[in-house]
């Protein structure tokens, strides 16, 4: 097995002539924190999809942890490890926080409905979702929230609660789409600071992500999308220098 | 091809043509709001008994029927976009104006108006078939070559058609019509323009259900009696008809609402009548299945 | 065992006998047999209407099909009632799954309008299927119920027959709406994509949940047969579908205790209107409209019936759920 977590070799997606991923190829390694940029409709959130499963690739291929994915559907995709968060804020709005985290700890553990019918036999899985759930809570602060309706929760809480409830799925790679977008200062350094921690804690991140300050400081490596080809991939410092991405997009965002 | 096939075919083009104009009225309301008028069978049944009232209690000539019909059309889709769909269009962005939440509450909203509507008819004419009075109705034979029809299929076919050029030439060529279509093609860049989206509703609800009493109307007069419950079955193929048609696109609900006439007739022919009751049903299930998105996918503006 | 559970087996299998007992009036425990019915219908049509999201006017579908394979059963080959509460619970868990599989892919409204489909489709052939369903006569002299020689006839016996259904079926509704299994199928109908991403599969979740939802209106419907003693078309028109959509969106939709508490208000408020004629079509109607104009979350609300019952469960061991704190 190699060390690469995730790899992604030669791939593309078309939509009606355009083609938003264009032969796309980068890894990455296991608990590593990538940052994914490029400008508005360069294919990052297209290249989430894909990975996650949500629509088939049109070529090439997805591996993770060494086994191709590609293709397969996006709830055994998940289940293998793979969990996502939305650029527009996908909670589930008329349902509690609590019942939108445990969501996702059911996607993990399973739920049946034999299980779910006969007393006793769902009481182990039962406790582990429960205790995935409140874990997951308490982690992204929102324990006190817990039976406050999805929609009614602040922005701030709500990208919190995306994040809670992809985590309560267990996963090994977590795909962070514009975590930042809308939040004020004090809650973007929080939030990078528990990016960060996660990481740490040996889960490999993507980040998509329009906070260029943020990126720089927290990401070990950015891979750079332009009109859905890659142009650079690389430490940082080294994105930063590199010209092709300066025309691309840090040019015209300085 | 024998008369009597050609005779089946003409029946249920005629019936056909009612569904289709029946069916407009969904699909207009449909475009705008993405929601559907559970009640809008009741102005069918409403357009009938106004029919009723004019000729049997007021005994106006048929030329002054038509306006009372056309005022209880309006009236009555005034007064359901007013009970049932405004209370929940709080908030005038796209989002909520066509979220899940507003589109089941106006769903639940225009079906209990609508039993209100057709039970209060039930209780006050006692649930009975009324007659329209022999002199209005339009029921002569009529020969065409090999095929004889009543003059009354005839007018409902001829109507019908007239209808839909008067809705295609509102909707083309005055200012309700193309703010109807604005608002359909894009809600926000219209209101972004300065349409009122509220007069646009109601001028929507409004039309769809001057349509639906004209066809009560025309169908009491050549059917010759009228009753609470008449609505249900109509309105009930119409909506298949608009599902069939792709839900948005006008010239589908027309052709679904014609198909659906001529099927059942044409099922009439094999099976016992009571069963033909159940053709749209079928249609609908099979076009559901392997078309979910509905047969006709062509929109137009 | 939890103390809502012993409220309510207190209050179906001893309160409610003795009052009526004490009234000796047969026509109230009739009232409170069909309540019960009633409330069997609204708690599995909120089972896939609330916690599914799934508006369904098929209710008279199953609940016919329930009634009418009772009545021949027993009348054609003298079946017990309890061989038919499994048989066509199953034929209709069978036939359920197989319809949703089919239907759970359509988006809400065509959903709506499949369901209408099949309901008119089912009136139709009722009526007209005469040489089965003896058509618009209906089925007469349909035994009531009894095990072997033990004679449950009367009203007591009818009472407890079925308040014991009726308590089996909303447990199965309680284990189902108050599990993270009910949070799976909730986060389905919230967002199938979202659901799917987090390894849910939605529509396995609903097809499961609108084959449940047919075997318990089946069941009603058997019970509705040996009950009533006689069936008929005019029973299982579409009225009827939204009578039981009216009940479970006056309580709450995703609520249990308000499906309940809606089949009870919808039976009981147009009995009280009795003295004025037909008025019960006017009298649903007029409730559903108040009810989604002033109360658009019902009277038990979904999020306030869930976090109540996370707590009452805590004690109950949940899955140790409702100890977060």
């Amino acid at each position: 097995m190699s060390a690469a977590l995730l790899e992604v070799r030669g791939l593309s997606r078309r939509f009606a002539g355009l083609l938003a991923v264009d032969e796309v190829s980068f890894e990455v390694r296991r608990g590593e924190l990538v940052g994914l940029i490029g400008p508005n409709g360069a294919g990052k959130t297209t290249l989430f999809n894909v990975i996650a499963g949500q629509m088939p690739p049109s070529a090439g291929e997805v591996r993770f942890a060494g086994e191709r994915i590609d293709g397969r559907e996006a709830g055994e995709i998940a289940r293998r490890g793979i969990s996502r968060t939305y650029q527009n804020l996908r909670v589930f709005p008329d349902i509690s926080v609590f019942d939108n985290v445990s969501a996702g700890a059911a996607g993990r553990h399973g739920v049946s409905l034999w299980r779910a019918l006969l007393p006793g036999l769902d009481r182990a899985r039962s406790a582990a979702i429960a205790a995935a759930t409140v874990g997951a809570l308490e982690r992204f602060g929102l324990t006190a929230q817990a039976d406050a309706l999805a929609g009614n929760l602040a922005y701030g809480q709500k990208k919190m609660l995306e994040i809670a409830r992809a985590m309560a799925l267990g996963p090994s790679l977590l795909l962070l789409d514009e975590p930042a977008a809308g939040l004020n200062t004090a809650e973007t350094l929080a939030l990078a600071d528990l990016v960060r921690a996660l990481c740490r804690e040996g889960l490999t991140i993507v980040l998509v992500e329009h906070d260029m300050p943020m990126v720089m400081r927290i990401c070990d490596r950015i891979v750079v999308l332009d009109s859905g080809r890659l142009i650079a991939d690389g430490a940082p410092p080294a994105v930063r220098a590199d010209p092709a991405v300066r025309a691309a997009y840090l040019g015209d965002a300085a | 091809m024998d008369a009597f096939i050609l005779n089946q075919l003409a029946i249920g083009a005629s019936v056909g043509m009612t569904y289709a104009v029946v069916a407009i009225g969904f699909t207009l309301i449909y475009r705008v709001l993405t929601a559907v008028n559970f009640a809008h069978g009741e102005v069918y049944t409403l357009g009938a008994f106004a029919t009723l009232i004019g000729a049997a209690t007021f005994k106006l000539p048929l030329w002054a029927v038509v306006p009372l019909v056309v005022a209880t059309g309006a009236l009555a889709g005034w007064g359901i976009e007013r009970a049932a769909f405004r209370p929940f269009r709080r908030y005038a962005d796209e989002a909520s104006l066509k979220s899940r939440a507003v589109r089941e509450a106006t769903l639940l909203s225009s079906l209990a108006l609508g039993i209100v509507a057709r039970e209060a008819l039930d209780i006050a004419f006692k649930g009975e078939w009324l007659a329209i009075p022999q002199d209005y109705l339009l029921n002569q034979p009529v020969r065409l070559g090999p095929v004889g029809v009543s003059s009354g299929e005839l007018v409902i076919g001829g109507a019908s058609l007239a209808l839909l050029a008067a809705l295609q030439w509102m909707l083309m060529r005055t200012r309700t019509g193309v703010a109807i279509r604005a608002v359909a093609a894009n809600l926000v860049g219209a209101q972004l323009s300065g349409i009122d989206i509220n007069r646009v509703v109601v001028a929507v609800f409004a039309v769809g259900s001057v349509l639906g009493a004209l066809a009560g109307m025309v169908v009491s007069l050549a059917y010759g009696s009228v009753q609470s419950y008449m609505g249900l079955t109509v309105v009930i193929k119409a909506f298949v008809a608009m599902v069939i048609g792709g839900l948005t696109s006008l010239p589908g609900a027309v052709a679904a609402g014609v198909l659906i006439g001529v099927a059942e007739s044409v099922a009439g022919i094999f099976v016992p009548s009571a069963w033909t009751e159940m053709v749209a049903y079928v249609l609908l299930i099979f076009t559901l299945l392997f078309m979910p998105r509905g047969l006709f996918r062509w929109g137009g503006a | 065992m939890p103390r809502p559970a012993v409220v309510l087996l207190a209050l179906l299998l001893v309160v409610v006998p003795a009052l009526l007992w004490l009234a000796g009036n047969p026509y109230a425990a009739r009232l409170a047999q069909l309540v019960l019915l009633t409330v069997i219908l609204a708690v599995a049509l909120n089972l896939l209407t609330g916690t599914a999201g799934m508006l369904a006017l098929d209710t008279v579908v199953y609940f016919g099909f329930g009634a009418y394979a009772a009545a021949l059963l027993s009348l054609n080959y003298g079946t017990s009632f309890l061989v038919e509460l499994v048989l066509a619970g199953a034929a209709a868990a069978l036939a359920g799954w197989c319809v949703g599989v089919a239907l759970v892919r359509l988006a809400s409204i065509f959903f709506a309008v499949a369901t209408m489909g099949l309901a008119i489709s089912f009136h139709a052939t009722v009526l007209n299927w005469g040489e089965l369903t003896r058509g618009p006569m209906g089925v007469r002299g349909i035994p009531g119920f009894r095990i072997g020689e033990w004679n449950l006839e009367g009203w007591a016996g009818t009472y407890y027959v079925t308040a014991l259904v009726c308590l089996a079926c909303v447990w199965v509704a309680h284990r189902l709406t108050h599990s993270f299994y009910g949070n799976a199928v909730r986060a389905a109908r919230e967002d199938e994509e979202v659901a799917r991403a987090l390894g849910l599969a939605p529509r396995r979740l609903k097809a499961q949940v609108y084959a449940v939802h047919a075997a318990m209106m089946a069941v009603a419907g058997v019970l509705y047969a040996h009950s009533n003693r006689f069936i008929g078309p005019d029973n299982f028109v579409l009225l009827e579908s939204a009578l039981v959509l009216t009940a479970v969106v006056v309580g709450g939709l995703g609520s249990v205790a308000g499906a309940a508490l809606g089949a009870a208000i919808l039976v009981l408020v147009p009995e009280a209107l009795r003295g004025v004629g037909h008025l019960r079509g006017l009298a649903f109607g007029a409730i559903l409209f108040a009810s989604i104009l002033l109360l658009p979350r019902g009277l038990l609300s979904e999020v306030r019936t869930l976090a109540w019952m996370r707590r009452a469960l805590a004690a109950g061991g949940w899955g140790r759920a409702g100890r977060r704190r």
